[in-house]
């Protein structure tokens, strides 16, 4: 498991003007990545998701609070890194490699190097072992990535952006890949994608980062049944805001048109209709939301909506 | 498996992945070796100019450190390659290690056994430096001895260059950076404590040089030649730049177990080296040029330089806030270095005017020149005593074991004993430090330097120098220049002259002693 404990991290950066002011990418994050699963990360850009992913894999150091693998904090130890593999957004570190120098160099620092399980799979993805990855595609690119990384026999995977710019069919391909091997070890893997169907669709859990501070974290089928679209109708006027507030529902976002209204509320749909039986309305519907919806009515509330961002 | 095989298999590893500037470096090292070792076998057969490509393709492996050093510590410097090496299954001294261990066996180790091989064919082959009587021919090629010597100079050259690069490598996060500081860092350490020892010293005080001393010092290890110097002396001293280079990579891993990847990108990781590289350059800079060109046309490019690096480095917003804190400090260096001139000054270069060499100066050579006009008073102008011939247009010495002959007379070589040598000293200094020592003496000073005394019509420039060589085979100068005024240099000279065993400059014996 890994367990991340009140994490914050700032980066130095620079104002106008040259005087120095601290950036703060995580605020005091908590969270717990149990084992066998597939965890997503999702975020706004900038929220934060790479620098804990960096933190996790012992790529940055760590300011505040503490990040343990199995029980292990992972910075500056080789024992608990051994057991997770990182994949940033980029595959230009490796264009130099060939199939085969890949293969060498991580089976030189991973003990666990499968080198069986890496020819089988550059086999079945038919990748060419000599040809440096530079002359790849993208797509081949990720691929000779996830097969090294799948070969390194490692506990953790953490992919960032990993599937980004692919195309549908390719994405679909790696993912199979992906989800095989590392299910049939009983692996964990922790992908961050913009993507946030495909998080749905992916991942058994997952949380959302908004400026660097945790907005929820927890199982995906929990996440999309956690909050309700509701549509009301109520004779001679809208059902305000404040009055849904009254009833004890947290509004995520409110609409109406004429006397019809309606909201994104927190809570399942039982019980945000029990709550709703003490407004006299003449008509009530909610509607399942989908990750995506989600995401965006949560980031809304938090002022990252469309209508937010023009007004500033 | 044990921790120093992990080590070396990552190294191993790492090493793998620069086959190419490995290649390259082979190439190079490879034909240097094989010319070199061609020409050293072969050099009683061919004429006089006997090619040195071979030894120069050698130094060129040799100074290609720096090349391997950013190769392998890209993490430093490339954000990508930073998620890459620090995500890897080791601790920071384990990845440090492993990183000195691959630029081992990048580049140490090829430049070591290439120049080896060359070396040893060489010094087998035993064909330097001999003299072909049948067509009076001279071939000059690397006697077993010579070999030696530019093998542990090239040894160490190249430690001293790689430790350097790693430095820079590790407290620089940007690759220009990398770069710029590190040959700004190699011409500054190698000339800053030299020259800062040359003008606050020696141009005050006086030099003794001594082979040995001064190029063997670690910051000089690319510049350490001394033809008199011995092997043995050239190994022990070559063995001990190499460890301390060692040292100083051992050092830096204090600020390498500090770093993580977010510090690949920014130019300046590490402050202090930063403005230690940039004081020691400006040092540098100042002590060689400050007396060379006119101070103010030098602290004025230095200002322009300083800025130029300071803005390049920064890469943030620039405002001019920023520009009038770097010029603030630039002054502030530049008044610290000319305040340390003048403390020199005012204490007669720390003390080193009073020198006195503790060796046995018994038989040296003595010269005593006030720099006046001949033809105005030829009796302060030279006084000369000792066994041997000088060269006055090399200004080397060389000893006469046999008697002199001048003008058909047979003048017996006498020697001048370490009192009297020691007499002279005395007095030279009892004048040198009674100089002028007031501020506007330094003002002039520092505007004209020591030797330009010229334009001052009542100053003179006066010299003293004594060479000898001791028991041990060993030559030692020393040498004071020292500006005083025209009365003083006078008296001086009478004071000197009273003593009875030196010639004026102007006497036909004036290469031989005479008895007092």
């Amino acid at each position: 498991m890994i367990e991340i404990n009140n994490v914050t991290m700032e980066f130095a950066g620079k104002r106008k003007g040259g005087s120095d002011g601290a950036v703060r990418a995580l605020d005091d994050i908590t969270l717990r990545i149990p084992d066998g699963c597939v965890y997503g990360f999702l975020g706004s850009n900038g929220a934060g998701k790479s620098t804990l992913m960096r933190l996790m894999c012992g790529v940055y150091r760590m300011q505040q609070g503490s990040i343990t693998v199995d029980g292990q904090n992972v910075w500056n130890n080789p024992a608990a890194k051994s057991e997770i593999f990182f994949i940033n957004d980029e595959t230009v570190q490796y264009a130099d490699f060939t199939m085969k120098t890949l293969a060498k160099y991580y089976a030189s620092y991973y003990e666990k190097f499968s080198m069986e399980l890496f020819n089988r799979l550059t086999d079945k993805l038919e990748l060419p072992r000599d040809r440096k990855l530079a002359t790849f595609s993208k797509g081949m690119k990720r691929q000779a990535i996830v097969v090294t990384a799948l070969a390194c026999g490692t506990k953790y995977l953490v992919m960032d952006e990993a599937f980004d710019g692919l195309d549908p069919a390719m994405r679909k391909m790696l993912k199979d890949i992906i989800v095989d091997e590392m299910l049939d070890r009983g692996a964990t893997l922790i992908i961050s994608s913009h993507n946030v169907t495909e998080i749905g669709e992916l991942c058994d859990r997952a949380m959302l980062l908004h400026k660097g501070k945790l907005v929820f974290d927890n199982e995906i089928d929990e996440v999309r049944g956690g909050v309700s679209k509701v549509q009301l109708v109520k004779k001679r006027a809208a059902v305000s805001r404040e009055e849904l507030e009254e009833l004890g529902l947290t509004v995520l976002s409110h609409s109406a048109t004429g006397i019809v209204t309606q909201a994104v509320v927190k809570g399942t749909e039982d019980e945000v209709l029990q709550k709703l039986t003490g407004l006299e309305t003449d008509y009530v519907e909610t509607v399942p939301l989908t990750l995506e919806e989600v995401f965006i009515y949560e980031l809304e509330a938090r002022g990252y909506g469309y209508e937010s961002l023009s007004a500033n | 498996m044990s921790r120093c095989r992990r080590i070396n298999r990552m190294a191993l590893g790492e090493a793998r992945t620069h086959g190419r500037v490995f290649t390259v470096l082979n190439i190079i090292l490879g034909v240097g070796c094989l010319l070199q070792c061609f020409v050293g076998a072969t050099a009683d057969i061919l004429d006089s100019n006997v090619s040195d490509v071979g030894c120069i393709l050698l130094c060129v492996g040799a100074l290609m450190g720096p090349v391997f050093v950013v190769g392998v510590f890209r993490e430093m410097h490339n954000r990508q390659q930073s998620d890459v090496v620090y995500a890897l299954p080791m601790s920071a001294g384990e990845r440090y290690v492993s990183k000195l261990l691959a630029l081992v066996y990048l580049h140490i180790l090829p430049v070591a056994v290439w120049s080896g091989i060359a070396a040893l064919t060489t010094a087998l082959a035993d064909k330097g430096y001999r003299y072909n009587d049948w067509f009076y021919r001279t071939y000059e090629c690397f006697s077993p001895d010579m070999c030696g010597k530019v093998f542990a100079v090239l040894i160490a050259g190249m430690m001293f260059l790689d430790a350097i690069a790693v430095v820079c490598s590790v407290c620089c996060g940007r690759l220009a950076e990398i770069h710029y500081l590190t040959y700004l860092a190699v011409i500054a350490v190698s000339a800053a404590p030299l020259l800062l020892r040359a003008q606050l010293m020696e141009k005050i005080g006086g030099q003794v040089v001594k082979p040995g001393l001064v190029y063997f010092r670690w910051t000089l290890s690319l510049l350490a030649w001394d033809d008199n110097a011995s092997l043995g002396m050239y190994v022990k001293v070559c063995l001990v730049n190499c460890l301390i280079s060692v040292a100083v990579m051992a050092l830096v891993f204090l600020v390498y177990r500090r770093r993580d990847a977010g510090a690949a990108g920014k130019p300046i990781v590490s402050r202090i080296f930063f403005e230690l590289v940039l004081a020691c350059g400006l040092v540098a800079y100042y002590a060689l040029l400050l007396f060379a060109i006119s101070p103010a046309a030098a602290i004025a490019l230095a200002g322009v330089v300083y800025l130029v690096i300071h803005i390049i480095s920064f890469r943030g917003i620039l405002s001019g806030t920023k520009i009038v804190l770097w010029t603030v400090k630039f002054f502030v260096t530049t008044a610290a270095f000319i305040l340390l001139l003048w403390v020199a000054f005012a204490t007669d270069g720390f003390g080193a005017i009073r020198y006195v060499p503790t060796r046995d100066m018994d038989g040296a050579c003595i010269k005593v020149d006030t720099e006046w006009d001949y033809y105005e008073d030829p009796r302060n102008c030279i006084l000369y005593a000792g066994p041997y011939s000088y060269d006055w247009d090399t200004g080397q010495y060389s000893y006469k074991a046999n008697d002199v002959w001048v003008y058909g007379m047979r003048i017996p070589r006498r020697d001048v004993s370490d009192w009297k040598v020691r007499e002279v000293i005395k007095i030279f200094q009892k004048y040198a430090a009674d100089r002028n020592k007031d501020f506007s003496a330094f003002l002039d000073f520092f505007m004209n330097g020591c030797e330009t005394a010229n334009g001052f019509e009542r100053d003179r420039v006066c010299t003293l120098k004594i060479w000898f060589r001791g028991a041990d085979g060993e030559d030692t100068v020393m040498a004071q220049d020292v500006r005083m005024t025209s009365v003083q240099a006078h008296n001086m000279m009478q004071e000197i002259r009273e003593l009875g065993f030196l010639n004026d400059g102007n006497t036909a014996v004036q290469n031989t002693a005479v008895q007092p």
